[in-house]
Parts: C-alpha cells; sequence; structure tokens
C-alpha cells in the first residue's frame, strides 16, 4: 500500500515537469524533438524542471506567511491521534494542496509554451537539434511560403532533372534528413553542365497549358522521395501582413477569379 | 517528424486569383515587401490583378 501512495506521490510531484513537455509540444509540434533524447533524460528533465517549480512555489509561499512545517507536520502525528481526526486534518488540507498543483502545474505548461515560442522565432533557437527547419515554419507562421528548388539524382547524360514548386509538407527523420518532400505549384526543368557552366532550362508547368485552367477546387501534390534529392534550396517569401484588413479584398477578388475561370471553362467547351 | 505548412489556404486563394500562376504571386509578394516589414496583403491582391495576364496563362509547353 505504501508502495501505491509513493508511486501516486511521485507523479503528483512530477506533473510540472510533465506538462512543461506538453506546453513544449502544445505551440509546435516540432518542439517535441528538441530536448528529448530518451527516455530516462526526459524523465530527469521532467524532474529538474518539477523540483525547481516547487522550490520557486514554496519559496514565494514562505515569503507572504506560509510555513511548510506547520501545514505538514499536523499529518506526522497520524500514530498518535484518533483517526477521524487525521482524516479531517487531511480533509481541510485537500483544498489548499489541489490549488497548489494546479497552479505549479499550470506554470509548467506555461514555461514550455514559453520556451517552445521562443525557440521558434529563434531566440532560443540553441536549444533546438536541427536549427533550420524553424527557419521553414517561422517563414510559415508569419504568414508566408517557401519556394523549393530540388535537384533530383536524375541524370540523363548531362542533364540532371530538377523541380520547383511551394513547399507544403517535409518529413524529417532522426538525423534531420529529409525522408520526403511534398510540394504544390510544380514546375519542372533541367540543369545542364556545359562548357565549364551550369545552365538552367525553362522552367515549365507540370500541368503543361492546362495549369492555369484547372478548377480552384482541385489540387496538385508532387511527391519527392528523399532517396531521389540530390540537393534543395529553401527559397523564402516576404512575410504577408494585414491579413486582417486585407481579408474581405481578397474574398471579393477570389470569388471573382472563381466566377471569371468559371466562364472561360464554359467558353471553351462552347467553342469545342 | 512530419511538418506541415498551415498557411497554405491564404497563398491558394492568391494562386486562384492568379489564374493558377504561381510566379505571379510570388512575384507579388516580392514587388509589395516594404523592407523587413513585409508585404501588406490588399497591395498583393491589387498587385496580382493589375498584372495578371488577360487570358490564362497557357504559355508553358505540352504537359508532363
Amino acid at each position: 500500500m505504501s508502495l501505491a501512495w509513493a508511486t501516486l506521490a511521485l507523479i503528483v510531484f512530477l506533473l510540472p515537469g510533465v506538462f512543461f513537455f506538453i506546453g513544449l509540444a502544445t505551440y509546435e509540434r516540432l518542439s517535441r524533438e528538441i530536448i528529448r533524447s530518451g527516455v530516462v533524460s526526459e524523465v530527469a528533465m521532467a524532474s529538474a524542471i518539477a523540483i525547481a517549480i516547487h522550490v520557486i512555489a514554496i519559496v514565494i509561499l514562505s515569503a507572504v506567511g506560509f510555513r511548510f512545517s506547520q501545514f505538514v507536520e499536523p499529518l506526522a502525528e497520524f500514530s498518535r491521534i484518533e483517526t477521524h481526526v487525521f482524516v479531517q486534518r487531511l480533509a481541510d488540507r485537500l483544498m489548499p494542496v489541489a490549488l497548489y498543483l494546479a497552479a505549479t502545474t499550470a506554470t509548467g505548461f506555461g514555461l514550455g509554451w514559453f520556451v517552445a515560442v521562443n525557440i521558434v522565432s529563434g531566440r532560443l533557437r540553441r536549444l533546438a537539434r536541427h536549427k533550420w527547419i524553424y527557419d521553414i515554419t517561422d517563414v510559415d507562421r508569419k504568414g508566408g511560403f517557401v519556394t523549393a528548388f530540388v535537384m533530383t539524382t536524375i541524370i540523363d547524360q548531362s542533364r540532371i532533372i530538377m523541380y520547383k514548386g511551394r513547399l507544403h509538407d517535409i518529413f524529417l527523420g532522426p538525423e534531420g534528413n529529409i525522408s520526403y518532400l511534398v510540394l504544390r505549384n510544380c514546375y519542372r526543368y533541367y540543369m545542364t553542365f556545359e562548357d565549364g557552366a551550369l545552365t538552367t532550362s525553362r522552367q515549365l508547368e507540370l500541368f503543361g497549358a492546362r495549369q492555369g485552367a484547372r478548377p480552384a477546387n482541385v489540387w496538385d501534390r508532387l511527391f519527392i522521395e528523399g532517396a531521389n534529392i540530390a540537393n534543395v534550396l529553401f527559397d523564402s517569401s516576404p512575410e504577408i501582413k494585414g491579413q486582417a484588413e486585407g481579408k474581405n479584398v481578397l474574398e471579393a477578388a477570389f470569388e471573382q477569379a472563381l466566377v471569371r475561370q468559371a466562364q472561360q471553362r464554359g467558353a471553351q467547351a462552347a467553342g469545342g | 517528424m512530419l511538418v506541415t505548412m498551415k498557411n497554405a489556404e491564404l497563398i491558394d486563394k492568391l494562386v486562384v486569383i492568379a489564374d493558377g500562376n504561381f510566379d505571379l504571386v510570388q512575384q507579388a509578394l516580392l514587388a509589395c515587401a516594404d523592407g523587413a516589414d513585409g508585404a501588406d496583403l490588399t497591395k498583393v491582391v491589387e498587385y496580382i490583378e493589375a498584372h495578371r495576364p488577360p487570358t490564362a496563362p497557357a504559355q508553358s509547353a505540352a504537359a508532363a
């Protein structure tokens, strides 16, 4: 029985540290990969954070008159007092303990969230293992997009097949290598090595002349496996600001574009 | 670990406004970018509408 109580006490004690990692993962999924390097180190980190939060909390409470010894001491007399007295003392302390745990757990969660925000925005980027991926997520969060220029390993004579497209998905392996890329709005072209110079051909839309006339409710994705990628150039766009103010302008132009494109398709169908 | 771009819906709409011309969207953002402050969405939409070819951008070669 005492073993079960000790386990419960340990779990309750570690709650602020556990919620630190939950807060870390809530803001940015990638953050789960930042500090964790193994179960043992994660438990150690959770313990260290929980201890730090408990120490700070007790120091703050002590500064406003709380005395830990006076709070716990009456419970230590359980062998010398009646059971109903002990139960009453325990019940009297349940609400303060619950409030304390709620406050420290919320602090752990908030601290984790704060660390994740600062890792993504750059101030604590040094904690991350693969820092470059946060530049990509940061551009996305600020309303921009990233264009990927992919050099494949597919070579025909002196021509290397290349793709350009808007980055949609990227899957990183444990070592930070790219497992696969998913691109949208793709173009294909090739690079040649002639007379000591690298030159690229004209970029052609994957759907050819039909790409611009495709209805807005259809989509395309180009999946490129990591094994077929020689290298990738990521090119970020400027941040798009004023999204709230420009929402009506965007929606109006979008609706007009849908109507115009439907009319064009209708005219093309009528023209045979 | 999978990283998915969350801002796709906005860019999708800009591409539709540009009649599928992704290059025009890129060009609009670069042209409307004001130093480190980024590009204003209203100006980007206006730029795309002003520079969109009158017909569909069917200038590429045959389909892949």
